[in-house]
């Protein structure tokens, strides 16, 4: 009898107990085996960069000039060493750091541009909004890698600068993702009501429109750190982002460039690694945009 | 149409001049010149050198007489290749990297669209989770890890394909491969989606029920719709097409334009780097014009006003 009394919506709930959006996306997330198998791996390459000191078996720009070229598998170096007879594993372990510490806090400076001024150019004046667009245009029509190499030009072959110049040129997707956001969050109701509640505008901003926004940006910053891994990457490759003797990954595939033929596990082993680590997050990302956003898929 | 048109490539020009003006800033910020590589100059020299190339006047100056020249079709002289003019320089090596770009582009054509349109087919079958594992591969590694990959397998191991080179047919294979691997996974993820999309069509399941071969439906209904949505994604492929060719080229010790835009950084080879830069913008800039064009002309739908 007890069941009859039950409104229909509560009968509802009974079938499927209310979840959030967060235990929602949760529980889909884990039912996605690459994205598993990606959060994994990155957490394990976040452990690995945070104690990198103590795993490493040796410094990473420690030289023994008596053991130059060791091959894998050689007793006091599990994966060689380089020309200088630097332990392979340990300047990969070290590059775990510099990949995803120029990452994230090339992602965190994208994120202190991009959403402040996305909001500013969704919720500002058109005047506000205008300008702000222009400049994003104009970013847009640089080849981002071009900038990039340019801004490191100025700055000077240091690994601080890698995630400036990184941030500088990528800040532009947040800012069009947050504007567009916030012009289609403008017209919801809740927003409306807040409005007609006498709610100020900066509060309808941070605590009405931001957190409806969040799910994009999270989208957005999975599938940027890849990205900005293989800017890093990339330039130290080119020679232009981390100077010698840090163990960049792309730094240490121009080291073993020279002798690709007679020691090709010298640019095979950090190849791997950047392989490895941006499938990994895009197989996060992937899963998260499908948890998240169950439309788009 | 045409005023949208008309619209687009005058709003092109105020972009174009900035992308000259910060790339002009940032150039003369960057500590050393183009003198600082050759051994100490005599303070003489190196006066009559910054004489010559105007580089004694205030930096403002310089850009005003940098876009006089450029409206003439002057791109000035190069700095690193003493005598030659950045049109020469620029000259030498386009070729080359247009042709690495098309034949690239086609391939990421010809192989792309047909694995994106297969894997949709075979939707959620063997088929369809290796081909999409295998652009997800694609996508993710870095246009240089992967070039350091087929090199190492086939130069170094196998010793069936040249490690560097551009010329001939067999030097070319690498490189391409490399540079078309992005642009495959992008297009190949893209039709793919696009295609299910399409699959789920009031018309497609018309089109079955009224017994027409399948071939006929995939070809005729499905491919067309399938592919305008594809024409989109043509922006960013050429995006990574332009920014792997700076990698691949240096890698495979290829003679075009993005290595020398490297080089040209290093030797703050202003002219040069001014040449190639607003060469890239606007290249990367028409491209999006003629698909924001061609989705107009392809789909009705679409109108721009």
């Amino acid at each position: 009898m007890a069941e009859a009394t039950l409104t229909p919506t509560a009968q509802l709930e009974q079938q499927r107990p209310a979840r959030g959006l967060w235990s929602d996306a949760w529980r889909r997330l884990r039912q996605n085996k690459a994205a598993v198998v990606g959060a994994a791996v990155v957490l394990l390459l976040v452990l690995v960069a945070i104690f990198a000191d103590v795993l490493a078996p040796y410094p990473y720009a420690q030289q023994h000039i008596q053991d130059t070229f060791e091959p894998i598998g050689s007793p006091a170096y599990l994966l060689g060493t380089d020309q200088l007879g630097r332990d392979l594993l340990s300047r990969l372990i070290y590059g775990t750091r510099i990949s995803l510490g120029v990452a994230f806090l090339a992602q965190a400076i994208t994120l202190a541009i991009g959403i402040p001024l996305g909001l500013l150019a969704g919720a500002g004046s058109r005047t506000v909004d205008n300008l702000i667009m222009r400049v994003t245009d104009v970013i847009y029509a640089f080849p981002d890698l071009l900038f990039v190499i340019i801004i490191m030009a100025v700055l000077g072959r240091n690994i601080v600068f890698v995630p400036l110049a990184i941030g500088i040129v990528n800040w532009t997707t947040i800012a069009r993702l947050v504007r567009s956001q916030v012009l289609s969050l403008r017209e919801r109701d809740f927003v409306t009501a807040a409005r007609a509640l006498g709610v100020p505008g900066r509060r309808i901003m941070l605590n009405h429109m931001l957190p409806n926004a969040l799910t994009p940006i999270i989208v957005a910053v999975t599938l940027g750190v890849p990205q900005f891994i293989m800017l890093e990457s990339t330039l130290s490759f080119i020679g232009i982002g981390a100077p010698p003797p840090m163990p960049s990954w792309g730094l240490m595939i121009n080291d073993g460039f020279n002798s690709i033929f007679s020691y090709p596990h010298m640019v095979v082993l950090p190849g791997l690694a950047i392989a490895l680590t941006m499938l990994s997050f895009a197989f996060l990302g992937d899963g998260l945009r499908d948890a998240l956003d169950p439309r788009e898929r | 149409m045409v005023t949208f048109f008309i619209r687009r490539v005058i709003f092109l020009i105020p972009v174009l001049l900035f992308v000259a003006l910060i790339t002009f800033t940032l150039m003369h910020l960057a500590p050393g010149g183009p003198w600082s590589g050759e051994r100490n100059l005599p303070p003489a020299v190196e006066r009559n050198l910054n004489e010559k190339y105007g580089l004694d006047r205030p930096v403002p100056e310089q850009f005003v007489l940098y876009l006089s020249n450029l409206l003439r079709g002057d791109l000035g002289l190069s700095f690193s290749k003493p005598g030659r003019s950045v049109q020469e320089v620029l000259g030498g090596g386009i070729g080359v990297t247009v042709q690495l770009g098309l034949i690239a582009a086609l391939v990421a054509i010809l192989i792309g669209i047909p694995l994106g349109i297969i894997a949709a087919l075979r939707h959620n079958t063997a088929v369809d989770y290796i081909s999409m594992f295998t652009a997800i591969i694609g996508y993710t590694t870095p246009s240089f890890v992967l070039g350091i990959f087929l090199i190492v397998l086939f130069a170094v191991q196998l010793r069936v394909l040249p490690p560097s080179g551009w010329g001939r047919p067999a030097s070319m294979v690498l490189p391409v491969i490399a540079l078309a691997a992005a642009p495959i996974a992008i297009l190949a993820r893209y039709t793919r989606a696009s295609m299910l999309d399409i699959l789920q069509q009031d018309y497609v399941r018309t089109a079955r029920s009224k017994g027409l071969a399948e071939q006929v439906v995939v070809l005729r209904h499905m491919l067309r719709n399938a592919l305008l949505p594809v024409i989109t994604v043509l922006g960013p492929v050429t995006a990574a097409l332009v920014t792997g060719s700076f990698v691949v080229e240096r890698m495979f010790r290829i003679p075009g334009i993005g290595r020398m835009y490297i080089d040209a950084i290093f030797a703050r080879d202003y002219p040069l780097i001014m040449g190639t830069t607003l060469l890239y913008a606007v290249t990367v800039a028409v491209f999006n014009l003629i698909v924001d064009m061609l989705y107009v002309a392809v789909d009705p739908r679409i109108s721009y006003r």
